[in-house]
């Protein structure tokens, strides 16, 4: 997978370029903050993964993992208390599609969860992690660990080149402030 | 299968030089993560214990969809200079080719694509994404790569450029992770993000993490073949190099079942070529080629190296332990 680079003019540049694109790829920039995370997706919840389940689609061109998990806090969107949502990749017996740089997903454990709509292989709009692994924060003693953590990512707007939290992440409270602060 | 002393030294310093190098290098692997979860690339060290994916084969075909901007002129030459770029590394004895055009999509369907959609799970700041299909024992038996769509793509040099993605995307497909460097200059190809069309030509990390897969997988088979012989993958191309080791004199053994031109070089274990023992047109026969350390730079330290040999009829490498 690879992201596009940072766009290195001054940041009132980079601020007009922002300004006048759409908001999906309305940045160069590769970290992505909590701000444009929480913007760009339509639903953000902390749930704890209940199981997923692997499979091939109908006409066995993809293996796609549904991951059906339990909310205990919804951060944005209306999202039912138990939610399911599709990630590519998995594995299906002795085959499995491997996804580089996809979310990591692991039954009983507990993650914040940066959720929209996009297309997958041969199915349109499905509730996905768009954002990839910097769309979901492993939640760990009360702090939430982004996957994009220790990836060499190029610094964003504000200078930082840090996943949002770095390796000790950052505890859950203010994540929730930046989301509610975002929105 | 037999295996004699010499081999099992062989075998225990060629991974002691291994690891050795690999808890030094920033190139990463993609290692498969365990069932039971969703599935993404974990990075590891090359000498990681749970291994990392990779292909059984050295010959790996890619083949080009032509829809959407893979129609744009010059997209098939940019895509060939991609392969070629990790056909080049050495003593890795990878060959990517290109199998022209398909109608196959991001689809597990036994052919490695190469192709543009908005629809692979690959929006906003992601430019391009892989997809590997792995066997048992991580073994990659499929690969394809999705261009973001969304973008306007180019073979000119200028952004985003299809050339250096593709490298980067094809050594995803050769199974190397984003490297660790994060210098601002003479970035690896696998670097975590597009920095332009650098990113065409490999770097050294680039080269030794290639090189690492090739000797952690492909010349294992080697090694462990009781003859010596190299046989990584293609049974049947018609050329094998033997190599016999005594008294810290190498012997390499061939055979030509018709005459054309030959090239027999010697490299290290970073891929450096220390030294070529044959270039040039050789007729029908069997050969034999001894080489005792000796290059125009003097003598080569005790150690392992590997010999390629190039003929028409195919390739092949074997792997040398220069002792005392």
């Amino acid at each position: 997978m690879l992201y596009k680079r940072r766009v290195f003019p001054c940041v009132l540049s980079l601020a007009a370029i922002v300004s006048l694109a759409a908001p999906a790829s309305a940045t160069s920039l590769v970290r992505r903050g909590i701000e444009s995370l929480s913007r760009d997706n339509e639903t953000i919840v902390q749930a704890s993964v209940v199981d997923i389940h692997s499979y091939w689609n109908p006409s066995h061109t993809f293996i796609f993992t549904d991951v059906h998990v339990r909310a205990s806090k919804k951060f944005k969107g209306d999202a039912a208390d138990d939610l399911s949502f599709t990630v590519m990749g998995g594995t299906v017996g002795q085959t499995t599609t491997l996804i580089v740089g996809g979310p990591d997903l692991a039954p009983g454990s507990e993650y914040v969860l940066f959720l929209s709509r996009t297309n997958l292989p041969g199915t349109p709009a499905r509730l996905t992690v768009r954002d990839l692994c910097q769309g979901v924060f492993a939640v760990r003693h009360g702090r939430a660990v982004s996957q994009a953590a220790g990836e060499p990512l190029l610094p964003d707007a504000q200078g930082s080149a840090e996943a949002p939290g770095g390796a000790d992440g950052l505890p859950l409270e203010t994540l929730a402030q930046q989301i509610r602060d975002a929105k | 299968m037999r295996m004699t002393r010499f081999r099992i030294v062989a075998v225990v310093t060629a991974v002691a030089l291994l690891f050795a190098a690999g808890e030094a290098a920033a190139y990463r692997m993609i290692q498969n993560a365990s069932p039971g979860r969703t599935s993404t690339g974990v990075r590891v060290q090359c000498s990681d214990p749970g291994g990392f994916v990779h292909w059984n084969r050295s010959q790996v075909e890619m083949r080009l969809n032509v829809a959407n901007q893979g129609a744009k002129p010059g997209v098939p030459l940019a895509i060939q200079h991609a392969l070629a770029a990790w056909t080049g590394v050495t003593p890795a004895g990878y060959t990517l080719t290109y199998g022209g055009t398909t109608s196959s999509g991001f689809t597990t369907d036994g052919v490695s694509t190469v192709l543009w959609s908005t629809g692979n799970g690959c929006a906003g700041s992601c430019l391009a994404i892989t997809a590997l299909v792995l066997g048992p024992g991580q073994v990659i038996q499929e690969a394809d790569v999705s261009f973001n769509d969304a973008y306007t793509w180019n073979t000119n040099g200028s952004d985003y450029d299809v050339e250096a993605i593709a490298a980067h995307e094809l050594g995803h497909c050769m199974g190397i992770h984003h490297t660790e460097l994060t210098k601002p200059r003479n970035r690896p190809t696998m670097y975590t993000a597009y920095f332009g069309p650098d990113g065409r030509t490999l770097e050294s990390d680039d080269r030794d993490a290639l090189n690492c897969a090739y000797s952690r997988y492909l010349l294992a088979a080697i090694i462990a073949d009781d003859d010596g012989s190299a046989t990584p993958g293609e049974p049947g191309t018609g050329v094998a190099l033997h190599s016999r080791v005594r008294d810290g004199h190498a012997t390499l053994r061939y055979a030509l079942h018709r005459p054309g031109d030959v090239r027999l070089d010697v490299f290290d274990i970073a891929g450096r070529r220390v030294t070529t023992l044959v270039s040039g047109t050789r007729g029908t026969g069997e050969y034999e080629v001894a080489w005792g350390g000796e290059t125009r730079m003097g003598m080569v330290r005790h150690g392992v190296y590997f010999a390629r040999l190039e003929t028409p009829e195919g390739h092949d490498v074997a792997m040398l332990l220069l002792g005392p």
